[in-house]
């Protein structure tokens, strides 16, 4: 994987560029902190800006996203759980009995060096790789998480469907449960 | 005339002895101008070859590095927020100042930032320390070793998809000090 993929960036070079200077003008013309000259100093003048906000109360715009992110988890983990399991079963069923003997064996092997196995191992290594790419793709993009959650968003908005924090813990604690449940299923 | 570029929200996470310290030395307290301060709960003697600043003289400070230390943290942050402009500000085991989800009283200073000219830094032990409206509201993120798996439900919600892709990328890696730093602004 390359730099480029993941968009990485240099954050020191990035920091060293100029920002526009803040505060009183006279923060500009004062030397270092002396430690001989401790003499009082005006007080910084409050900032009158406003972050940006929609005067909306923080808890209240934020409890539909957060459920409906919690939803989509929940989508995700049903799905991820139902097509990999099909998917597998269906990649499988193509294998006569023994081939598909050893390639549940493949799966659990590492093979440093798949260049040195026989040449219908190799095909079958490759089997392998590909139904585990296949079943990687399986979960929901980014995108996809952000396009659903926002859409429900605005359904739980529109029918005020509220989150109280014990629902939120459920439904955290069945996600977390769920998310082993699965990985043990699949083991 | 150049334009000036925007303040930013940095987080970095990553577990003990994996060179979060070194990078925020090294890389960005070395290279951002004039004003560095690092806050932390306790004299910590990793930062003990940074001068002290005593929080008296916060009103005063305009240039050089300094740590700012105590274990009332509502005070520290108050202080901060009412003194601290053009600076770049590092806090250490940040966990201590945003707690498990951020408070209404962080997220203002955080988002007040640009106004003051302020270069956040937040110190993190894992992904999962950080909190989900924090990660919304920052501009990278830089991820060593936090020995977090790339499939945990949790972490695919609440970070964009390349950092769960970097995971796994750092987690292999042999080296202890790997890291790679992400934009993940909106």
């Amino acid at each position: 994987m390359n730099t480029e993929e993941l968009d990485e960036i240099d954050l020191g070079q990035t920091l060293t560029e100029p920002t526009q200077e803040r505060g009183t003008e006279e923060s500009e013309e004062r030397a270092a902190i002396d430690p001989e000259d401790f003499t009082e100093e005006p007080e910084e003048e409050p900032w009158d800006d406003e972050p940006e906000e929609n005067g909306e109360p923080d808890n209240e715009k934020a409890d539909p996203k957060d459920l409906a992110e919690l939803m989509v988890l929940f989508s995700d983990l049903g799905q991820t759980s139902f097509f990999s399991h099909t998917f597998r079963k269906r990649f499988l069923k193509r294998f006569k009995p023994e081939d598909r003997k050893r390639f549940r064996e493949m799966e659990t092997m590492d093979i440093p060096e798949p260049r040195e196995l026989e040449e219908k191992e190799r095909w079958l290594f490759q089997e392998v790789q590909r139904l585990h790419r296949e079943l990687e793709e399986i979960p929901y993009t980014e995108g996809e998480r952000d396009q659903l959650s926002r859409s429900l968003a605005e359904v739980i908005k529109k029918y005020n469907i509220r989150l109280t924090p014990e629902m939120m813990l459920l439904g955290n604690v069945l996600m977390v449960f769920g998310g082993r449940a699965f990985k043990m299923y699949k083991a | 005339m150049k334009n000036k570029r925007i303040n930013m929200v940095c987080l970095i996470a990553g577990t003990r002895n994996t060179g979060k310290t070194t990078f925020v030395r090294e890389k960005l307290m070395h290279r951002h101008p004039k004003k560095v301060l690092v806050v932390d709960t306790f004299d910590n003697p990793v930062w003990s070859d940074v001068p002290e600043l005593d929080a008296s003289l916060l009103p005063r400070w305009n240039r050089g590095t300094y740590r700012y230390w105590s274990s009332d943290t509502a005070e520290v942050m108050a202080n901060i927020e009412r003194h601290i402009y053009n600076a770049l500000l590092v806090f250490e085991d940040a966990t201590k100042y945003v707690g498990a989800k951020l408070t209404e009283d962080v997220r203002k200073f955080v988002l007040d930032s640009k106004q003051k000219n302020l270069d956040i830094v937040f110190i993190f032990h894992s992904l999962t320390d950080i909190p989900r409206d924090l990660v919304r509201i920052s501009d990278t993120l830089t991820l060593f070793k936090t020995g977090e798996q790339a499939g945990n439900s949790l972490l695919r919600t609440k970070y964009p998809e390349k950092v769960i892709r970097a995971m796994p990328v750092i987690q292999d890696s042999s080296n202890r000090h790997i890291h790679k730093t992400l934009n993940i602004g909106a």
